[in-house]
């Protein structure tokens, strides 16, 4: 079907053109479009992930059209095995956020849903975008939704936190700027025209001294590493995590927290290869100085939305690790754990969002014996928690083994004090339901009330997504692997031994198990 | 002097007339009184019409070679017809934004709609200049204009002290030009620009170009020639600084395009590092002062010296590159920094202008679309996709790094970070719950078709800018 | 030094003197005639050029015409003649030291270059010639400048109209 993720960028700015012209005061109506839209992309994107053919590295589905070609600027679309697994992500997790955005965000409700719909589009555009320039101009254009998402319906310290996140992300991307035209102007060094066109551009090799490769490379990857968070560059995270309303905590922390992973892999690894594997070392002590550090001080928070925001940052350090260990189990289970990180963090801020909805209570200590009122919100709670500390059968297991075993491959050093990170996991979330929700139940949360119906319809298909990635990952595992191989084989091109062989998929974990 | 000639200046012509047809309509409505009391929209329909015109007389003749008129004193090219498309932009916004207020702030309308288009007219000719005494002559018929419209209120004595602060600085930075035209000429014994590349590099030549930049970076904002911009800016009634604000830009950058890509080429080893200073001191003084503002005149001020930094990028990157790159930022500053001004020409507080930031508190609830169209403006004055200011930028940033400027590509890029702060603080004003009582909004379909042709084009230009980029250039193939 | 010199430089003090007094004096009719000797410098520099026709319409409109419309306006101004301005303010060091540092600048930059003689002869500024060039070759400017006056007019109309 031609033209699909042109469809798949449209419908949401479509779904948003309609609701600014729907009459502010009709709210349910509002809500219907923009529901109506998000699963019309969601039903895009799952054909598009159904009719994906696993085993060939090029990229499917794609588009390209002349954009300005004064300056050879195409808008060019596509999607490979990095990309198609978090577009689907992206499209299944936005319905799930505007519908438990009802209970949430009851002002300006019309500008809210033109406000998610925006952002949707831009992230979808970001996965798909295969020119640097219209990347960039994705990239920027979620984040402008993003920045009024928390600054007009976040918490008291929203102003703050919005520009603080803004302009922590733009600093980051704007040097990224300049290195795109820097990258553009290389590429006519052998003497053809220069070209923003990514697949172009990777043909052969960029025509910039080594030193420049990694000038380049930094500012490519510190844009990156600031949005994911990367630690030192996290700063920003806690304020904007908790002062943003819960809804939108739960898209910057499930999405837009990938697309920084997802440009690691895409731009950083495939552009700059041997600035890639001379990095490789920092990157994957800061991600392991991350890893500790996140879970170190999520463990002494009592903000429920800090704790999980620090937690958020962790496990993210795995994903960096994953990456960075250049083996290709490893950069899988990276791929597989944006997906899992982005369903379980995603789940877990939800539910602090149900909580804060109910009580207005931020603090954990604030809570106490949750379960006894609400036990199907406790249950759902530890379901959620317990993927979170990738217990096997449910979906963080699969990523974080596979991670954890690439890495001892590659850099036992940096793997070993990896595996703590999931020590400080277990602790802090356990704390975490511990606290919240079990030992004597507090008086005044005896009114508490258990899960909604609205409530169960975001959540189940979190939990089933959950089960079914740890239960049967292949589906993720094949689409990720002829793109991910020929990304690491380009990097081991630079110099050094050729990648390891793909895993057996689907013999390590699951067992082979096929029950969804 | 021929028909092929006055075929030539016929946009200025139809400006001209237009302005004249103003006047005296406005004298035939007032009769013997003494102040005018046509504020009907008549002077707006004729001004309206003037530029029209002129954009149709533009639109008619062939893209082509260039022309050259008047005893080569005139070129018509493609430099011509995008910075003629910049200014008329500019008067045709000015003109459908300002009735509400004109009729509100009862200012006589026949003198501010002849005024704007002579004015135009002036950075008209700036842009088609091909000898130095004509662009001293578009500088003067540019900047006149201006100064009476900063004094146009006349109870107001805050306009009156900008019309003179501007009046007695602007005539001191025209003297340093018309000097530098007299020692450019001794060095070089011509004032026809397309003669200069053969000028002999003496030292007071160098003399005579530095008070040419002295003169035109007064009228652009340039630091340190900037100071005027914040009071008069604040003073000015806010038509006429929303006037000013993107037409002087589009002369005095006009001007700058004429002088040094295109007549100066040979002095770019020198000239580059020294324009390229100014630009750093520009972006970053600019920025930075417009991070403390809280009056929005101020800060569009501020603003607007921080994006003469921007433009000048271009001028000291020179070549084709650069060149089209002001061009392109010439076109995207007038559509978003009029978009800007429109909004709040809108409002009103009491009788006074609203130019506070806190005004905007609301808006999105009583003017749901004019508050969408600020956030719109601003988002592309911080220079984010996917709006204009980012291709204008991403235009700029390139033609830096062409001519490896990486420092200039630097400061841009990081200045625009601050940058980010002031615009967006604005915005979520104008986005946010709470409602600033006292500030009213006055409906208009004139200034509102007005607003919507702005945001248009600030995403238009944004995001498919294929044929305008086409035509910038095609505007500057022939530098070299 | 030639006889020219010395007439060059004699003249130059004239008017660089009484300018000196027009934006110094605190007396507002002081600094209006102190501008009749800066005008006539000028015009001394005008002769000394060979440029007859400008120097007369130099004599006739700033020294004749502009002063006295200047000294008129003082007059009807209520309580004119009595006005008494302090023209300096604590900036003047500053100012002066700009000044100075532009004039070295200047100096330094006539003195280094070489001074080309230019081929061709001087071109005459004769009435007849001054008048063919203004409706030949600069026919644009001399309309334009029209535009600029007829600007200067509305502006001053617009700010001295009497408010109802």
């Amino acid at each position: 079907m031609p033209g699909i993720l042109t469809a798949l960028v449209a419908v949401p700015l479509i779904g948003a053109a309609g609701v600014a012209l729907l009459p502010a005061g009709r709210v349910r109506a509002v809500r219907a479009v923009g529901l109506v839209t998000t699963l019309a992309a969601l039903a895009l994107a799952a054909w598009v992930w159904a009719r994906f053919a696993p085993g060939t590295s090029g990229l499917e589905f794609e588009e390209r059209a002349a954009w300005v070609p004064a300056v050879g600027i195409a808008y060019h679309l596509g999607l490979d095995g990095l990309s198609v697994s978090l577009v689907a992500l992206t499209a299944f997790l936005f319905p799930l956020a505007l519908a438990a955005a009802a209970g949430q965000v009851r002002d300006r409700v019309k500008a809210f849903v033109v406000t998610a719909l925006l952002l949707e589009a831009g992230l979808l555009g970001t996965f798909m975008a295969q020119d640097l320039v219209l990347f960039y101009v994705f990239w920027e254009a979620m984040l402008v939704p993003m920045y009024f998402l928390i600054a007009l319906w976040g918490g008291a310290g929203r102003a703050g936190a919005a520009i603080k996140f803004f302009l922590y992300t733009m600093a980051g991307s704007i040097l990224m700027l300049v290195a795109i035209v820097a990258v553009y102007l290389g590429s006519a060094a052998g003497g053809g025209a220069p070209t923003f066109d990514l697949p172009s551009l990777l043909r052969e090799p960029l025509g910039v001294a080594p030193g420049v490769q990694a000038v380049l490379f930094a500012a490519f990857a510190v844009a990156f590493a600031i949005k994911m968070p990367v630690w030192p560059l996290h700063t920003w995270l806690p304020d904007a995590y908790a002062e943003a309303p819960p809804v939108v905590t739960v898209l910057l922390a499930s999405l837009m927290a990938k697309a920084g992973a997802y440009g690691l892999l895409r731009f950083c690894l495939p552009l700059f290869p041997e600035a890639s594997r001379a990095f490789g070392p920092l990157l994957s002590a800061l991600a392991v100085v991350g890893i500790l550090y996140g879970g170190a001080v999520a463990w002494a928070q009592g903000d429920m939305r800090r704790l999980l925001a620090y937690g958020s940052m962790s496990h993210m350090g795995f994903i960096l690790l994953g990456i960075f260990a250049f083996d290709v189990p490893a950069v899988q289970g990276s791929l597989i754990q944006m997906v899992n990180h982005g369903v379980s963090t995603g789940a877990l801020f939800l539910l602090a969002g149900y909580l804060l909805e109910r009580t207005g209570r931020a603090r954990t200590d604030a809570y106490g014996g949750v379960a006894a009122t609400a036990p199907a919100l406790a249950a759902a709670a530890l379901i959620v928690v317990l993927s979170s500390l990738a217990l096997p059968g449910t979906n963080g297991f699969i990523g974080e083994f596979l991670i954890l075993v690439g890495t001892f491959q590659a850099r036992p050093a940096a793997a070993v004090p990896a595996t703590l990170g999931t020590v400080a996991a277990a602790a802090y979330l356990l704390a975490f339901v511990g606290r919240v929700f079990h030992g004597p139940l507090r008086d005044d949360l005896r009114a508490l009330p258990d899960l909604r119906a609205r409530e169960y319809a975001v959540l189940v298909p979190l939990i089933l997504v959950i089960f079914w990635v740890g239960l049967y990952p292949q589906p993720l595992l094949v689409r990720s692997e002829a793109t991910v191989t020929a990304v690491l084989r380009r990097v081991a091109a630079a110099h050094g031994p050729a990648p390891r062989a793909a895993p057996a998929v689907g013999s390590r974990a699951g067992g082979g198990e096929r029950t969804p | 002097m021929t028909w092929a000639d006055l075929s030539l200046i016929a946009p200025e012509l139809a400006l001209a007339a237009a302005a004249c047809a103003a006047l005296l309509q406005d004298a035939w409505a007032t009769g013997p009184a003494l102040e005018s009391r046509s504020r009907g929209p008549a002077a707006a329909w004729i001004a309206l019409g003037g530029v029209c015109a002129a954009l149709l007389l533009l639109g008619v003749r062939p893209a082509g070679a260039a022309q050259v008129g008047f005893a080569g004193m005139y070129v018509r090219d493609g430099i011509t017809r995008v910075v003629d498309l910049a200014a008329l932009a500019a008067a045709g916004l000015g003109v459908m934004l300002s009735p509400p207020y004109l009729e509100r702030f009862r200012l006589p309308a026949g003198e501010y709609h002849a005024l704007l288009l002579l004015s135009t007219a002036g950075a008209m000719l700036m842009g088609a200049s091909r000898n130095l005494v004509l662009l001293f002559l578009g500088l003067e018929m540019l900047s006149f204009p201006l100064y009476v419209l900063a004094a146009l209120a006349r109870r107001s004595r805050r306009s009156q002290e900008a019309g003179l602060k501007y009046l007695l600085l602007g005539a001191f930075a025209t003297a340093f030009f018309v000097y530098g035209v007299a020692l450019v000429y001794g060095a070089s014994g011509t004032a026809d620009l397309s003669r200069l590349g053969r000028a002999p590099d003496v030292p007071l030549l160098h003399a005579g170009v530095a008070f040419l930049v002295i003169g035109l970076g007064f009228e652009a904002a340039l630091v340190p020639f900037h100071a005027w911009a914040p009071d008069v800016y604040e003073g000015a009634p806010m038509p006429a600084t929303a006037f000013m604000s993107v037409i002087a830009k589009v002369g005095a950058f006009a001007g700058l395009l004429r002088l040094f890509p295109q007549a100066l080429p040979q002095l770019a080893p020198a000239w580059g590092q020294m324009l390229a200073a100014i630009a750093v001191a520009t972006m970053i003084l600019g920025n930075l002062a417009a991070l403390a503002q809280s009056n929005v005149k101020r800060l569009l001020a501020y603003s607007g010296v921080a994006h003469a930094g921007y433009i000048l990028i271009g001028i000291a990157s020179g070549g084709p590159a650069g060149s089209s790159a002001v061009l392109y930022y010439l076109l995207v500053y007038v559509a978003m920094n009029l978009g800007a001004f429109g909004v709040l020409l809108l409002l009103e507080r009491r009788g006074e202008e609203a130019d506070r930031v806190e005004d905007l508190a609301g808006l999105l609830g009583r003017a749901p679309w004019a508050a969408v169209v600020l956030a719109a403006c601003m988002v592309s004055l911080a220079g984010l996709p996917p709006t204009a200011g980012f291709i204008a930028k991403l235009y700029l940033f390139r033609a830096a790094l062409q001519d490896h400027r990486v420092a200039l590509a630097l400061v841009g890029a990081l200045t625009s970070v601050v940058s980010v702060y002031y615009y967006l603080r604005v915005a979520s004003v104008a986005l946010s719950a709470g409602a600033a009582d006292a500030v009213a909004v006055r409906h208009s379909r004139f200034a509102g078709v007005g607003l919507a042709l702005a945001a248009a084009g600030v995403l238009w230009l944004g995001i498919v800018p294929g044929a305008i980029t086409a035509l910038v250039q095609q505007a500057v193939q022939a530098l070299r | 030094m030639s006889g020219e010199a010395i007439a060059f430089y004699v003249l130059a003090a004239v008017t660089l003197g009484s300018g000196v007094v027009v934006v110094t004096s605190p007396n507002v009719v002081h600094s209006a005639v102190a501008l009749v000797p800066t005008f006539l410098g000028v015009t001394g520099i005008y002769v000394l050029l060979s440029a007859e026709f400008v120097a007369v319409i130099q004599v006739l409109i700033y020294a004749g015409a502009i002063t006295v419309l200047i000294l008129f306006v003082i007059m009807l101004t209520e309580g004119g003649t009595g006005i008494r301005a302090r023209q300096r303010n604590e900036q003047g060091a500053i100012g002066a030291a700009v000044a100075a540092a532009m004039a070295g600048l200047l100096i330094a930059v006539a003195v280094r270059t070489p001074w080309a003689r230019l081929p061709g002869t001087l071109p005459t500024y004769t009435p007849g010639a001054i008048g063919q060039s203004f409706l030949g070759p600069n026919l644009l400017v001399f309309e334009g400048t029209s535009v600029v006056l007829l600007v200067s007019l509305v502006g001053a109309i617009v700010i001295a109209r009497k408010e109802e």
